[in-house]
């Protein structure tokens, strides 16, 4: 053991030296440290834009004071009535991009009457309407009405009948309710009026408007939270559909539910209850956040790869080459020592690298956006939703992501035993890494037969397998982008993957030692 | 003093033991069932021409190799029962030093001296003054020259003091001062420290002054152990001697009735004859009684070199 170590350390002063590892080191500390300030930079508008559009006090009233202008008599703009006017098209445009509403919408006459009586009464400065879920669509479904309102209302005399009459209460209801979910903030009044119409408003069905009616009652949930969790119920209503039809799907096309699957969707939608109950969903900068540290530590990743493939690749041969294995081998050691001291001191490189990259990229994301961005990762045990704490799940995750990186290593320490070839041993080795993207991507094109689940590729990334619930909290797998979304659809248990690997494993480490221990040394 | 060696030679433990080695490459055997012996104190001379397999039988011993069969013993341990235990007790270089170029010379032989027990770092400054690279010792060793590299490689070989001391063609890039400590170094090592020496080398010169026993190999059979005394006895005792006469061949016929099987070559009007030096003297006196003329008597060149080419068969092959 004593021998071991020696020829360890010895392996690591050899590493120590190489200007090349150093070079891709410093590399990868600057992409682990900079990629979330640029991200950050990119993005800066996708989780920014909710908060820079409000009204001031000023703005309103100039609103106000233009309105009564064109109109020329303020009382002229009352409820109920229809009133034909030429206004600014100017202000209109203005009003329209401030509260994000499509052109043709506000163009229409009849809406700009509401937005007059808005003008009038709302609170815009406590209750800015493009910050608010509940105001905005309250806003919106109450020009809908008042539209359809103003519409009866042009209707001749002669021909309203009971219906007419019928409709226009129904319609001065819904107005009511409308009115009061916009003034009072009352979501239930949302609900109720959303149930009335029968039909969804806005695309967000009742049932949905209800759920957030007890989320949320006095329409405090900001736009883009709002939006989320209507994102989030419309997936758990998808999957408990699929669920209650026993059916799976897969890149759009629906097959047999499997038993693994059935777990992970029923766990997946535990979670999402748990995370729109308690406001957990990844907001807009939370999953830049996860974007950012997800995009850096994959790049450095990659430039890992690449330093570990080279010393990898060149430890025995360029020994072999330089005719310093000589020395190694003239000493009192038995070869496997040599040959697991290597491997020791390559597993050093590796985990430091790992360590260096995963601690450098989280620190970076939590000063560029925030720790507190920094999500939680969902699991469920026994039935509850847990949470892990995202350093501990970060380190995990890295654990898992370096077993494809264990196995690339030893692909190119095998291959530079058995050639004693450094070009050979890291060319082949980085074109496999590089060419695992390309197989992936055929992989997908190939729309998932069931043999290509069986190759090496396949099964070299398990964070899928071990951490399915990733794309609740904001990651990104191959395949379909963006949260809410279940596990990736893998068809091989976990347990299939991890024996293969162990396989793959043992044969690259025996190949290797048998191409180091059995040959001679010219 | 050479009895006297030969003597204790012969009542120690032999430190280096090669039985019945063989290696093939391929078809063809590179090292055919080669054994022998190799005792504290002596310095052994491995001669052969190119391809005779010299450096094969070194890197078996040195582990570099595998022999076919064959066991090897190194200190009275068998290398195949108790590696480390026998790699221990050796040391040498094989062909040319290599070592961690970008590493000092001292870092080098730091790591070296890591592998093995009770290398303090009192002796790395010793091996280093001995070999006379004290200055440079904390330089990159890609800055050295050949002979240098040897040095340091010497010094490596010498640093965890084996008791068999193996190398390969050592004067490779030397100087004459260099290749004069180093034949110092390897006396001193045999015949102060009782390390037994062995060294290949195809310049007989260099064994000649190097060596007490010279082992020769030709086409991977090993065909003569004798101490370098015997070896130039026989060459001094029988040379090879070129009798110009008009009628080489009533020459022939008058020697003989007496040197029947001494005749090597006549030719138009030379004859060779290979006979002691004492002899000479009658054989010419024969001649001249039988009537044949003298034109002249001529030794050819007689050394070490002679003996060294009529053992191997006569010639040195080119593989």
């Amino acid at each position: 053991m004593s021998k071991i170590l020696a020829l360890y350390e010895n392996e690591m002063i050899k590493l120590s030296r190489k200007i090349s590892a150093w070079i891709l080191v410093f590399l990868m500390t600057m992409t682990s440290v900079l990629l979330p300030l640029i991200v950050k930079r990119l993005y800066r508008n996708g989780y920014e834009v909710s908060t820079s559009v409000s009204f001031s006090k000023s703005e309103v009233q100039t609103y106000r004071d233009s309105l009564s202008e064109s109109l020329g008599d303020t009382n002229q703009y009352v409820e109920h009535e229809t009133i034909r006017f030429n206004v600014n098209s100017e202000v209109v445009e203005l009003f329209a991009t401030k509260i994000n509403l499509e052109d043709s919408d506000v163009r229409d006459y009849s809406l700009l009457s509401c937005y007059n009586a808005i003008l009038a009464n709302y609170d815009f400065e406590n209750y800015p309407i493009s910050d608010s879920f509940l105001s905005f669509h309250a806003l919106v479904s109450y020009i809908d009405i008042n539209h359809s309102l103003c519409n009866l209302n042009t209707d001749p005399f002669s021909e309203r009948d009971n219906a007419w009459y019928e409709l226009y209460r129904e319609t001065t209801d819904s107005l009511d309710l409308a009115k009061q979910a916009l003034f009072n903030h009352d979501c239930h009044a949302m609900a109720i009026l959303v149930e009335d119409q029968g039909s969804s408003l806005n695309g967000i069905s009742p049932d949905i408007w209800q759920r957030i009616a007890t989320i949320d009652p006095y329409g405090k949930l900001s736009l883009d939270d709002g939006m989320q969790i209507v994102d989030a119920l419309e997936q758990c209503k998808k999957y408990k559909n699929n669920l209650a039809m026993e059916v799976d799907e897969i890149n759009g096309s629906y097959v047999p539910l499997t038993i693994e699957r059935k777990t992970q969707i029923e766990n997946s939608l535990l979670i999402l209850d748990y995370q729109i109950t308690n406001n957990k969903l990844p907001t807009n900068r939370a999953q830049v956040s996860t974007l950012a540290r997800q995009f850096s530590q994959k790049a450095a990743r990659f430039l890992l790869i690449i330093l570990l493939i080279i010393i990898a690749g060149s430890s025995i041969s360029q020994e072999m080459a330089t005719g310093s294995i000589k020395s190694l081998i003239i000493a009192p050691v038995k070869r496997w020592k040599i040959f697991v001291a290597k491997l020791m001191a390559i597993f050093t490189w590796m985990l430091a690298g790992s360590v260096l990259i995963t601690t450098l990229s989280t620190l970076s994301t939590s000063v560029c956006l925030g720790a507190s961005n920094l999500l939680p990762y969902y699991y469920v045990s026994g039935g509850h939703v847990r949470q892990m704490p995202h350093i501990v799940f970060a380190f995990l995750y890295f654990l898992v992501d370096n077993i494809s990186l264990f196995v690339y290593i030893l692909t190119a320490f095998m291959i530079s035993c058995l050639t004693k070839n450094t070009g050979i041993s890291v060319g082949v080795s980085t074109g496999l890494v590089l060419s695992n993207g390309i197989t992936s991507t055929i992989m997908d094109m190939m729309n998932h037969q069931t043999w290509i689940d069986f190759l090496p590729f396949s099964n070299l990334d398990l964070s899928g397998k071990i951490f399915p619930y990733l794309r609740l909290i904001g990651y990104m797998n191959s395949g379909e982008a963006g949260p809410f979304g279940v596990p990736e659809y893998n068809t091989l248990p976990l347990s299939f993957s991890l024996v293969y690997l162990a396989v793959l494993v043992v044969i690259l480490l025996l190949t290797a030692y048998d191409g180091f221990n059995r040959r001679d040394i010219q | 003093m050479d009895n006297e060696e030969k003597t204790m030679t012969k009542e120690t433990k032999p430190a280096l033991q090669i039985q019945n080695v063989t290696k093939t490459f391929g078809k063809k055997v590179a090292v055919d069932h080669v054994s022998f012996d190799l005792f504290p104190g002596e310095v052994f001379g491995f001669l052969g021409p190119n391809g005779a397999g010299k450096t094969t039988i070194i890197k078996m011993v040195m582990g570099f190799v595998r022999p076919d069969e064959g066991t090897i013993i190194i200190n009275g341990y068998d290398r195949k029962l108790h590696y480390e235990a026998a790699m221990s007790s050796i040391g040498g270089i094989v062909e040319n030093p290599e070592m961690y170029n970008a590493l000092s010379a001292r870092l080098n032989l730091q790591m070296y001296a890591r592998l093995h027990k009770g290398v303090t770092a009192e002796r790395i400054d010793e091996v280093l003054e001995l070999v006379g690279l004290t200055d440079r010792a904390n330089d990159a060793v890609k800055k050295y020259s050949l002979g240098m590299k040897q040095r340091i490689g010497l010094a490596q070989a010498l640093l965890h003091k084996p008791k068999v001391l193996i190398l390969d063609e050592p004067t490779n890039g030397l100087d004459p001062a260099g290749i004069h400590l180093l034949r110092d170094i390897l006396k001193k090592c045999a015949h102060e420290d009782g390390v037994a020496v062995m060294v290949s080398s195809h310049l007989l010169n260099e064994m000649q002054l190097m060596c007490d026993r010279i082992g020769i190999i030709n086409h991977g059979k090993l065909l003569q152990i004798c101490s370098i005394d015997d070896l130039m006895h026989h060459a001094r005792n029988s040379s090879i001697y070129r009798i110009k006469t008009s009628n080489p061949a009533l020459a022939k016929d008058i020697l003989s009735v007496k040197y029947s099987n001494r005749i090597t070559n006549v030719n138009e009007d030379t004859l060779d004859i290979e006979i002691e030096e004492e002899h000479i003297n009658e054989c010419v006196r024969c001649l001249v009684a039988a009537g044949s003329d003298i034109l002249g008597v001529q030794k050819l060149e007689s050394s070490l070199e002679e003996a060294f080419l009529e053992i191997t068969g006569g010639g040195i092959q080119i593989e």
